[in-house]
C-alpha cells in the first residue's frame, strides 16, 4: 500500500520501540524486513501490539507472534464470513 | 471522584487470595486485551480490569484499598454497586483519607495501561481506540473525513486521510491525538469498518454485485448497465448464462495501491440471479405453456 519504506531508527522513533526490541522481533519473524534492513510502515502497529500483547498478557515472543498470526486469520476468516452471508442474504433477497 | 469496587470488577470476594486475583485478572484481561477482545467495551473493561489489579496485586496498596472500601461501604453506600458516586468534600475533612487517596490514586502511582507502575512519574495519556465507519464510496474515492469522537472532555472533530482503497479492518493510528497526560497525550487507534452498502458486497479488493436478470437475458445473452463504484458500465451477458453465474468486470473494484489507476485495482464480480416473471395473464400462462412444449426433454431434476 505503500512504496515508502523506513530505516532501524525511523521505526524505532515512530513506535516508540527499543531498537534492540525491534530487532528481536524481527528475528522471531513478527515484523518481516525481508532481505534487507527496511521497515514497511505496514508494521509499525504490529510491532507496537506485539509490546502491548507481551507486557499486558506476559507473553514470551513466541506467543505474541502466534497470537498475531492468530489474530489476522480470525479477522480475515470472520470477513469472509460476513462476506458469504450477505452474500446468500442478497441471492435470497 | 467515583468510587469503584476492585474486588466487583474482577468478580471476586474481598478475601480472595493473591492468587484467586491474579487468576482472575489474567482470564479476565486475555478476554478483553483490545488487540485480541471483539467485545464492544473492550477496552474500557480492560482498563478496569488493569487498574483493579494494579491495586490490589500490591499487599500494600490493597491494605489501604481495602481500609478505603470499607470506609466507603460504612458511609451507608452499598458494598458491591459497581462505580457509584463519592463525594470529595467528605474527604476533605477528615485528612487520613486524603492521604489514602492521595497514595492510591492521586499522584498516578500506578500506570492504568496496564504496564509496570514506574514510581508514580509522569503518566502517558491513554491510548483510545475508535471505529471509524466508511462508506464504500469514501473507501473509493479517498479524501479527507472529518470524525466526531464523543471524548471524556466532550466532543471533539479531527480530520483523518483517507487513503484510496484503505481496507476493511486497517487501523490507523494518530500520535498524540489520545486522551492527555501528564506524560503526554496517548494515541489515538481509528480502525476502518466498511459499512454495509445498498448494492455491492466486498471481498478483498473484489466488490460483488449481485445482477437480476430475466430468463430469456440469460439463454439468450443481453448487454445490461450495471453500477460501479466509478460510474455505470455495459456488461455484455453471454447466450446460456446460468444462474450463479460470475461475470467479472476487470478493475473495477478497489484500489489495492493507495491510487486511482486502474492496474492495480480489484474487480467487480457480477453474479447472476435468474428471476422468473410473474405469471398472471393469458398470454403470460401461453408463453410458459409454449415453453413447456419447446423444452420436452428437459429435465431439471437430473440426479434428484
Amino acid at each position: 500500500m505503500n512504496d515508502k519504506v523506513l530505516t532501524l531508527a525511523e521505526f524505532c522513533q515512530i513506535t516508540q520501540l527499543e531498537s534492540a526490541y525491534v530487532l528481536e522481533l524481527v528475528a522471531v519473524g513478527i515484523i518481516d524486513t525481508g532481505s534487507r534492513e527496511d521497515f514497511d510502515p505496514e508494521q509499525i502497529l504490529r510491532g507496537i501490539k506485539a509490546q502491548r500483547l507481551q507486557r499486558d498478557l506476559e507473553l514470551d515472543l513466541q506467543g505474541v507472534a502466534l497470537v498475531l498470526d492468530l489474530i489476522d486469520q480470525n479477522q480475515s476468516m470472520r470477513q469472509r464470513l460476513q462476506h458469504l452471508e450477505r452474500l446468500l442474504t442478497r441471492f435470497h433477497a | 471522584m467515583d468510587f469503584t469496587d476492585y474486588y466487583d470488577i474482577l468478580g471476586l470476594e474481598p478475601t480472595a487470595t493473591q492468587e484467586e486475583i491474579k487468576r482472575a485478572f489474567k482470564k479476565l484481561a486475555r478476554k478483553f486485551h483490545p488487540d485480541v477482545s471483539t467485545e464492544k467495551d473492550a477496552q474500557a473493561r480492560f482498563q478496569e480490569v488493569s487498574e483493579a489489579y494494579e491495586i490490589l496485586k500490591n499487599a500494600d496498596k490493597r491494605a489501604e484499598y481495602d481500609q478505603l472500601r470499607s470506609y466507603v461501604n460504612n458511609q451507608g453506600q452499598q458494598p458491591g454497586s459497581q462505580g457509584f458516586q463519592f463525594d470529595t468534600h467528605d474527604f476533605a475533612d477528615n485528612p487520613q483519607f486524603e492521604d489514602i487517596l492521595g497514595s492510591i490514586f492521586g499522584q498516578r502511582g500506578f500506570d492504568r495501561g496496564g504496564s509496570r507502575a514506574n514510581g508514580g512519574f509522569r503518566q502517558p495519556g491513554r491510548d483510545v481506540h475508535y471505529t471509524l465507519q466508511l462508506s464504500l464510496e469514501e473507501v473509493h474515492n479517498g479524501g479527507e473525513k472529518q470524525v466526531r469522537l464523543r471524548t471524556q472532555s466532550g466532543e471533539k472533530t479531527i480530520k483523518v486521510k483517507i487513503p484510496v482503497g484503505i481496507y476493511n479492518g486497517k487501523e490507523l493510528r494518530l500520535r498524540g491525538q489520545g486522551e492527555a497526560g501528564s506524560g503526554g497525550a496517548g494515541d489515538l487507534y481509528l480502525q476502518v469498518e466498511y459499512l454495509p452498502h445498498r448494492q455491492f458486497e466486498v471481498d478483498g479488493h473484489d466488490l460483488v454485485l449481485m445482477l437480476p436478470v430475466a430468463p430469456w437475458e440469460a439463454a439468450l445473452g443481453a448487454s445490461i448497465e450495471v453500477p460501479t463504484l466509478s460510474g455505470r458500465v455495459k456488461l455484455r451477458i453471454p447466450a446460456e448464462s446460468k444462474n450463479g453465474s460470475r461475470l467479472r468486470l476487470k478493475a473495477k473494484g478497489l484500489s489495492k495501491t493507495g491510487n486511482q489507476t486502474s492496474e492495480q485495482r480489484g474487480d467487480q464480480i457480477v453474479v447472476l440471479k435468474l428471476i422468473n416473471p410473474p405469471v398472471s395473464t393469458p398470454q403470460e400462462q401461453a408463453a410458459f405453456e409454449a415453453l413447456h412444449t419447446a423444452f420436452n426433454h428437459f429435465d431439471p431434476r437430473v440426479g434428484v
